[in-house]
């Protein structure tokens, strides 16, 4: 049995939202609902599912940066929902967050020196030298001159932004790091270098990350597991071979079959996703992904597949699922 | 700040300002007289040796102005700051924390802008009795609704910011996000009331002396020193204009000043010039 870092339990978020003329009608935006999920010690877990499918909730819910509705999460045997405030700001030592935009995720009027070493200074971490000391070594360990100290981040391109936030999310030598669609907001040239650095990290610090994106492609390289989320759902996870060579739940084959590729001969077929994904405030019935599943039947409208496991490491919540064998012609051709 | 120097008006105004402040500072070094001291026969016409004149009991005008700038500015000063404090912490807790809090914090602070500020002032320094510091205190309480509002505005602002939210996350406690985080990014429109809450503080203290509830004689103030020359206006109308313009000036420059930063400051203005 792998070593688990963080655990989630039936993770529910939902947030009221005021409805009617006078907001007296409360509906709720389902953004998490029962979620079960393990990040093993060390591993890079991918989680992938498309915009507004409650990936950023999770990221913020497993973090507590967001009280979860039910559900618990305990990181190192720890339950986060069991702490005092004052715990919970010494148990962020151990977790730290990468933000999707490098541009809004720096406070503007901090210097590089004093981005970095905030982490420190929050936790009185060393003296003011040695966390300017750390900071300069950080900058190093991610790819940016130590001469750059002092300056603002707004004298920087996004890639060497996102280098100053990962900079920072290290400080504190964490053994966790969320990484919330980190390269989503970057140019293509300049996303692979920023994957290739955080996967030097992970090796040299033995660090574990929970690795967001809204696209296969992009967690594919990092990723040991991967995780698809559908509005709220955890449709399927397993090791990242299976994802992409067995995957049995028609939303992943989907996802796959959107990655850009090249090929000579366009053979696969497609796998194409008809409409738009549904409100997360009024979630389908049944199987939430029955509305545009191409094999949606009765049951699926009727009865809510769980999340069950196919073998120790690859779970998927479909009645019907695709074959495991790769010949049926619906599963899209994925080349290595 | 270079920027000020070389807008023409906020140029004029700052000069002015320093001017006065100078004059306000170095009183004792640049009259031979002492504000109290009858030094010739009263309401006397400008000469070299009363270069304003002389007042209803003979003391010298431009003495009595310089020391009055003392008063007004620190008056306007110390009351200006009392507002921003207390404004700015009622701001960023209400906005910060939101919920039953802010609803109570807003509706006191909407009870205190219900009120003209001057009449506010007149009922507080007619309870606390008339000195300079009740004076401060009575013309800070009247300002700090509009700090706390705009403090209050820019932390909701800023709140949903993602550069809070990282803080957060990396272990802040509410006091540093409030105090290191969003309040050093919502300085500029703080600044901005900062110059035009001064000005309107020296002429409330103007307006209180002039009525005789600031600062008590024999310490000058522009207020009360207006309040004595109006009934010697056809006599003596240099005293008048003096004491009149001492008080128009300031606030004047101080509230272009105030609009200039303000240009300056805000980037959506900057893109219309």
């Amino acid at each position: 049995m792998p070593d688990v870092l963080l655990r989630a339990e039936n993770l529910t978020k939902h947030f009221p939202v005021k409805e009617g003329r006078f907001g007296k009608q409360r509906s709720r935006v389902h953004a998490l609902d029962g979620i079960e999920l393990s990040v093993y010690r060390n591993e890079i877990l991918g989680i992938v599912g498309e915009s507004g499918c409650g990936k950023s909730t999770l990221a913020r819910v497993l973090l507590n940066l967001i009280e979860p509705t039910a559900g618990t999460v305990s990181f190192d045997g720890v339950n986060l929902q069991g702490l005092t405030r004052r715990q919970m700001r010494e148990q962020r030592r151990e977790m730290q967050l990468v933000f999707q935009d490098p541009f809004s995720s720096l406070d503007p009027r901090k210097t590089v020196r004093s981005l970095i070493a905030e982490p420190l200074d929050i936790h009185r971490v060393g003296t003011p030298q040695e966390r300017t000391k750390r900071a300069s070594e950080l900058m190093e360990t991610v790819g940016l001159s130590r001469s750059y100290l002092n300056r603002y981040p707004h004298e920087f391109s996004g890639g060497q932004r996102q280098r100053i936030g990962i900079a920072r999310a290290l400080a504190l030598r964490p053994k966790l790091i969320v990484c919330d669609e980190p390269v989503s907001a970057l140019d293509v040239s300049v996303q692979a270098q920023i994957i290739n650095l955080l996967q030097d990290l992970q090796q040299q610090f033995g660090l574990t990350y929970l690795f967001i994106a809204h696209g296969l492609d992009v967690v594919r390289h990092i990723s040991d597991r991967i995780a698809v989320m559908y509005l709220g759902k955890l449709v399927e996870i397993g090791p990242a071979d299976t994802i992409f060579t067995a995957s049995r739940h028609p939303y992943t084959c989907a996802l796959i079959s959107a990655m850009p590729k090249f090929e000579l001969n366009p053979s696969s077929n497609p796998l194409p996703l008809k409409g738009e994904i549904p409100s997360p405030i009024h979630p389908p019935a049944g199987c939430r992904f029955h509305t545009r599943c191409p094999f949606a039947q009765e049951r699926c409208r009727r009865e809510e597949p769980a999340l069950t496991p196919q073998d120790e490491h690859h779970s998927f919540a479909c009645h019907f699922p695709l074959p495991a064998e790769a010949e049926t012609g619906v599963r899209p051709a994925v080349h290595a | 700040m270079k920027k000020l120097w070389k807008d023409p008006s906020s140029a004029f105004c700052l000069s002015f300002l320093l001017l006065i402040t100078l004059l306000a500072l170095l009183a004792p070094l640049l009259t031979p007289y002492r504000y109290d001291q009858i030094a010739a026969d009263p309401l006397l016409g400008a000469s070299w040796s009363h270069l304003f004149g002389t007042d209803e009991i003979g003391r010298d005008i431009f003495t009595r102005i310089v020391y009055a700038g003392q008063v007004s500015l620190l008056v306007g000063l110390c009351s200006t700051l009392i507002a921003l404090l207390f404004g700015v912490v009622l701001g960023l807790v209400s906005g910060y924390y939101g919920g039953a809090l802010d609803a109570l914090i807003s509706r006191f602070l909407d009870g205190l802008l219900a009120f003209p500020s001057i009449i506010l002032a007149l009922a507080v320094m007619a309870v606390l009795g008339p000195n300079i510091y009740n004076a401060m205190l009575a013309i800070g309480l009247v300002s700090v609704p509009i700090f706390a509002r705009i403090t209050r505005g820019s932390v909701l602002t800023m709140k949903s910011r993602e550069f809070v939210e990282a803080s957060r996350s990396m272990g802040a406690g509410d006091g540093r996000i409030m105090f290191g985080v969003i309040l050093p990014n919502s300085l500029s429109p703080l600044l901005v009331q900062f110059s035009l809450t001064f000005a309107s503080a020296v002429l409330i203290e103007a307006g209180l002396s002039f009525l005789g509830l600031g600062v008590q004689p024999p310490t000058p103030s522009w207020g009360s020193m207006l309040n004595a020359a109006k009934s010697y206006l056809t006599i003596s109308p240099l005293y008048s204009i003096v004491a009149g313009a001492a008080v128009f000036l300031t606030v004047l420059c101080l509230n272009l000043l105030g609009d200039s930063l303000r240009d300056h400051l805000d980037p959506r203005m900057n893109k219309r010039r």
